[in-house]
């Protein structure tokens, strides 16, 4: 009889000793449950879908670059065109007419060939689920097996750099049909990887494919990517310096000081994220120029920046592109200077000398919320009166461009590296990014000459003179470049590598040692 | 030999005073806070202690005594509208469940089991999502949800009470309903709904706290020790001593109320014979 307690001593202890190896076995990193090697990873951002055609958040896109292959690639570190799905592309018909040239024996990770019958009608889906669209398309014509035609309205320069964004990741037609509403749940690309497990708000796994042909991209230097979303500062830090993760990005801007002195290499770089105040032009005193310009000039963009990114920047956006983009221009970042005086007299000016009230709304982020708190007290001291309610996406967007609720909102947006689509959003009358859809003297045009320009010079002249229209008429208020924080451990090789323009991961980048 | 009530006990007096310098200095805010609570300071953010901040700057350079000054106007008034809220709904509902317990009180009691049956906060903030963000209606919200909770207890009370003598005799003698109620039953079958309210005031700034932290109390930038503790918590890598005032604070205030709660149920359960105290005793929700 007393010798039982020992027995359950000893079947406990057994049990113990069994849990023990199976944890450390989970949290070893490098041989997950179905073996072969592991990258443990984790991002601050919660990723909702896996469609680049489905409604975006811009936390999928690194998980999209994955797991399609791209029509055209656009190099995530430099932004220049490279083959993908297409090896070669060129134009003719003065810019109206584009043919690629695309490799043969593809095929998707649902066993559909991919030809250039499935990526016309996989782009026509896409276009027909209304969330992208490719400005003047008259059609698509497929010739044999390896060739896509399209056909535009009016000279489209940008539409190769435009193919190498979201549109240009080609689903499997076949599954996006199968799978309807659910395909964002269920992708099925050409790309390294496929999509094994996704717990919304919690969890993505993916899973090296094992037919990937070259289409661009690198083939993948491990069997698995997991990747956890943790957005509290304090717990990002412990999954890096503690071992459970090997690699992170989107990282909160407190995780550089706070990983000094660790194992833990953090980098932080000036993406092409920005945030931003998107202005209601159809509506009350922002409907005149002036006073959005001595909203400009009230604005210290420096110190908004330094106090919002943990100190990591402290550049202000007078142009949709960071400093050393191929499209920054230099000359024009003095256009707005910090300047309360002339914001006071351009106020005088408009006819509110005495200041005025404006209604705001922010997206309901930390980053959004807090650059409203600091711009509303910057504006209060030329005599601007604003609160910024904290609004879900949903609510705040409806607000603001269908009911027309809100004068201004603090929000953010992605500048690339497709020059076209962020100049469209920015300048064009019909974007979705234009509240009343009100037109910008000069916004068409100077979209229309970026489009027909022939060769990097003219592009440039003409991307400058889109810069210009933009700050003379500023449809919206441009702040600062959100830097991007990324970190990986020892055991990780291609960080730097990985780390896109956008502020993204480029996972395929990513090994073990 | 007397029989008066027991004096409040030195805890009790403390948590008083305690309490009632936080609300006075909540009041008196606006005139002797030391700086203008949402005065920013860019360059000087992330302060320690100093002559200047006694409590140092938060994340956007602003006094962080200033801030919780005016903040406890929201924490003190926002606990006022949601207790005003569960007793203003839930004495009526429990006293009308309680009275005629047969076929409406059935219904009533039915009905507050099925809210209660929701965890409290996760009701709280469906109900300010659907009423809108801010103060009042987040704190309106934790009232409704309070309310249920609230009528359980009186209908308690009442039920007990209805059947004393004195109720009987006053009813014999044609004391209308209403002042039946209001003069006869409520004086004693709301005792231990006082003492309940004492101990969801406690719980209200908690709730209170936990809803600005989480975004749905009064909106940035005004001051709020939720929404303050979020943004220190925020800050918690480069700042990690910024959460300590309003966490502190919030905790003090907490344990005070509850202290004077406590001593509140002493004090009137002394005055109740053994059985009627075991029917008033109270339940935490």
């Amino acid at each position: 009889m007393q010798q039982r307690p020992h027995r359950h001593g000893f079947r406990a202890a057994a049990l113990t000793a069994a849990l023990v190896s199976a944890l450390a076995a989970c949290g070893s990193g490098s041989d997950g449950a179905g073996g072969g090697t592991t990258l443990r990873t984790l991002q601050g951002l919660k990723p909702s879908q896996f469609d680049p055609c489905g409604p975006a958040n811009g936390s999928e896109t690194a998980y999209l670059a994955a797991i399609y292959a791209p029509l055209i690639r656009t190099d995530p570190g430099t932004g220049k065109l490279s083959p993908g799905i297409a090896t070669e592309w060129k134009f003719s018909d003065g810019q109206k007419t584009l043919t690629l040239k695309l490799r043969t024996g593809l095929k998707f990770q649902d066993d559909t060939p991919l030809d250039a019958a499935a990526v016309k009608k996989s782009i026509e889906q896409c276009l027909a689920l209304q969330n992208q669209q490719i400005p003047g398309l008259k059609s698509i014509e497929v010739q044999g097996a390896d060739t896509l035609v399209f056909q535009l309205a009016a000279p489209s320069g940008g539409l190769p750099d435009m193919l190498g964004s979201r549109i240009g990741m080609i689903a499997s037609p076949t599954a996006r049909e199968k799978e309807g509403d659910k395909y964002g749940a269920k992708p099925a690309g050409a790309g390294p990887f496929r999509l094994a497990g996704f717990v919304p708000g919690a969890s993505v796994t993916l899973e090296k494919w094992a037919g990937y042909q070259q289409a661009g991209l690198p083939a993948a230097k491990v069997d698995r990517i997991t990747s956890q979303m943790i957005s509290d500062p304090s717990a990002q830090v412990a999954a890096l310096t503690g071992g459970q993760v090997d690699f992170a990005w989107r990282l909160d801007y407190s995780a550089p000081k706070a990983l000094q002195g660790t194992d833990v290499r953090a980098q932080h770089n000036l993406g092409v994220s920005m945030s931003n105040l998107s202005i209601d032009r159809s509506q009350g005193p922002l409907r005149d120029k002036r006073v959005r310009q001595a909203i400009s000039y009230a604005i210290d963009r420096s110190a908004l920046a330094k106090a919002n990114t943990s100190g990591l920047s402290d550049v202000g956006a007078q142009q949709p592109f960071p400093p050393g983009n191929a499209f920054h221009f230099n000359e024009l970042d003095g256009a707005y200077p910090y300047d309360p005086a002339k914001a006071k007299q351009l106020l005088a000016e408009a006819g509110h000398p005495n200041g005025l009230t404006l209604r705001g709304v922010a997206l309901n982020s930390p980053s959004f919320i807090n650059n409203g708190v600091v711009i509303s007290d910057q504006l209060a001291k030329v005599g601007i009166k604003v609160r910024f309610e904290a609004k879900d996406i949903g609510d705040a967007t409806k607000g603001f461009y269908a009911e027309h609720k809100y004068d201004i909102m603090s929000s953010g947006m992605n500048s690339g590296p497709d020059w076209l689509s962020i100049h469209r959003r920015l300048l064009s009358t019909k974007s979705s990014g234009n509240a009343g859809n009100v037109p910008i003297p000069g916004g068409e045009e100077a979209i229309a000459r970026a489009n027909a320009a022939q060769g990097d010079q003219e592009l440039q002249a003409a991307l400058k003179n889109a810069h210009q229209v933009l700050q003379e008429e500023l449809p919206a208020i441009l702040l600062y470049y959100s830097p991007t924080v990324t970190a990986w451990t020892g055991r990780v090789t291609g960080g730097t590598a990985s780390i896109a323009l956008n502020g993204e991961a480029d996972l395929t980048a990513l090994g073990l040692k | 030999m007397s029989r008066g009530r027991p004096a409040l006990p030195p805890g009790a007096w403390i948590s008083v005073v305690v309490l009632a310098s936080l609300l006075l200095m909540a009041l008196l805010a606006p005139w002797i806070a030391p700086h203008d609570p949402l005065a920013q300071d860019l360059a000087n953010k992330l302060q320690g202690p100093s002559a200047d901040h006694l409590l140092g700057t938060d994340r956007f350079g602003r006094d962080v005594l200033s801030r919780l000054m005016w903040g406890g106007r929201n924490a003190f008034g926002g606990v006022a509208i949601c207790i005003a809220v569960a007793v203003l709904l839930g004495v009526p509902w429990g006293t009308i469940a309680g009275f005629w317990p047969r076929y409406v009180g059935t219904v009533l009691m039915r009905i507050s089991d099925v809210m209660i049956a929701f965890p409290l906060l996760v009701l709280a903030i469906a109900i300010t999502g659907s009423l809108g963000v801010g103060l009042v209606t987040s704190m309106v919200a934790v009232g409704l949800v309070l309310a249920p909770n609230t009528a359980q207890l009186t209908r308690a009370g009442v039920l007990a009470t209805r059947e004393q003598d004195f109720v009987a005799s006053a009813r014999l003698s044609g004391v209308w309903t209403p002042i039946l109620l209001v003069r006869h039953v409520l004086p004693t079958a709301l005792r231990p709904v006082v003492i309940q309210m004492t101990i969801y005031t406690g719980l209200t700034f908690v709730i209170q706290g936990a809803l600005a932290f989480l975004g749905l109390g009064p909106q940035r930038p005004t001051p709020s020790w939720g929404s303050d503790l979020n943004d220190a918590y925020s800050q918690i890598l480069s700042a990690p001593l910024l959460i300590l005032p309003p966490g502190l604070l919030l905790g003090v205030v907490v344990l005070c109320v509850y202290r004077i709660g406590d001593a509140l149920r002493d004090r009137m359960s002394s005055n109740l014979s053994p059985d009627n105290r075991k029917e008033n005793d109270v339940v935490v929700a």
